[in-house]
């Protein structure tokens, strides 16, 4: 529009000239220049955009280098510490479930000998002095009972304890989550300053497939079509095999 | 099934190693060995005279497929029963896994029943 008004001036101006007109070709002289001096205010007004907008680019690079140098090693240190807290969780619940499964069947073995001889009584086939080894055994096993009980109490509360650790992970693993985020955003930002907007908006909307090999546990299998959900699935795709 | 054959768990998490062999041992198997990868494994295998392998998939090291292979591919091992207890489950897997002569396969997370099935079919099929 600039260009057409500063054509027509240019115009005018020849032709006032050509005339001999020559208050009109001043007249139209002012105003070619008075365009271009509008034209050169447009040019810094772009150019000051411009650069306020590499200024904040240039902030979001700090972000993600502040994200690389200190947030993600943070990150590998906090995802460490959930490795080893949930490993230690698991074997504290293990040696008490380890524990109680010994009483319980101790507990269960001696009960049942028990339950033997007494069913020897009521059949009338025991002696007085084995009657009297049966009642003291018996009471040896009431006081057992009492003392195990009181152990498999302790060791279900040392399992239940142990499950303390879903708080402190929980809260490490959301704050992960919260730096994931951070991450993707930086990246995103960085795409779109490059000029890849169209190239993500396409990967986008690509299906989400699994990468080649070994890919660990499986978080959303029903969004997958080459992925199975449950040990159905697996029996049913053996069977489908021959299996 | 020979309550005392010698079996072999490798999973390169000890926890888990310690859960398959809580579950074996309720069903009545203790005579359990471990180890933490493929690589660990193989030797343990061909100069322990064991009757069974339980691997998992992912491994560093060797992986449980790459074990299978292994041991089918070995005089000594090749008509030793596999089972997969894995947590991968892509079908390309499985089936991966099937065509490597694997015979059985758990998903992770599994049950103990799931076990104890499993096992029971396998023996069935190899003294049946």
């Amino acid at each position: 529009m600039l260009n057409d008004a500063l054509i027509a001036e240019a115009k005018a101006l020849v032709a006032a000239y050509e005339a001999d007109d020559t208050e009109q070709a001043t007249a139209h002289y002012k105003n070619l220049s008075s365009i271009s001096e509008q034209n050169l205010f447009n040019e810094i007004g772009k150019l000051t955009r411009d650069l306020h907008e590499t200024l904040n680019n240039f902030h979001l690079d700090n972000r993600l280098t502040s994200l690389a140098a200190h947030d993600i090693p943070d990150a590998k240190d906090r995802l460490e510490y959930v490795v080893q807290t949930t490993a230690d969780a698991a074997n504290k619940t293990m040696d008490a479930v380890e524990k109680g499964i010994a009483i319980a069947s101790h507990m269960q073995s001696d009960s049942d000998r028990l339950d033997n001889e007494w069913q020897k009584v009521h059949d009338k086939s025991v002696n007085g002095a084995d009657f009297r080894t049966l009642c003291a055994d018996t009471q040896v096993h009431m006081t057992e009972m009492s003392a195990n009980s009181k152990e498999l109490n302790a060791l279900l509360h040392e399992a239940l304890l142990a499950q303390d650790f879903q708080d402190l992970t929980g809260q490490v693993i959301n704050r992960v989550i919260q730096l994931v985020q951070d991450v993707e955003s930086g990246l995103v930002e960085t795409i779109k300053m490059f000029g890849g907007s169209q190239e993500y908006e396409e990967e986008v909307a690509k299906e989400r497939t699994l990468e080649e090999g070994s890919t660990g546990p499986t978080i959303k299998p029903k969004e997958l079509d080459e992925v199975v959900s449950n040990q159905d699935d697996v029996d049913d795709l053996l069977s489908s095999l021959g299996f | 099934m020979n309550p005392d054959m010698k079996i072999l768990i490798v999973d390169d998490f000890s926890t888990m190693r310690r859960i398959i062999k809580n579950l074996l041992r309720d069903l009545g198997f203790t005579n359990t060995s471990e180890a933490d990868d493929g690589q660990t494994a193989l030797p343990m295998l061909q100069q322990g005279n064991f009757d069974f392998l339980i691997t998992d998939w992912n491994m560093p090291g060797m992986e449980g497929i790459e074990l299978l292979k292994r041991v089918r591919a070995d005089d000594n091992l090749k008509s030793m029963p596999v089972l997969l207890v894995t947590a991968e489950a892509k079908k390309e897997q499985i089936v991966e896994a099937a065509q490597a002569g694997v015979n059985g396969y758990i998903v992770k997370p599994f049950t103990a029943g799931t076990l104890k099935e499993k096992i029971e079919k396998i023996f069935e099929r190899i003294e049946g």
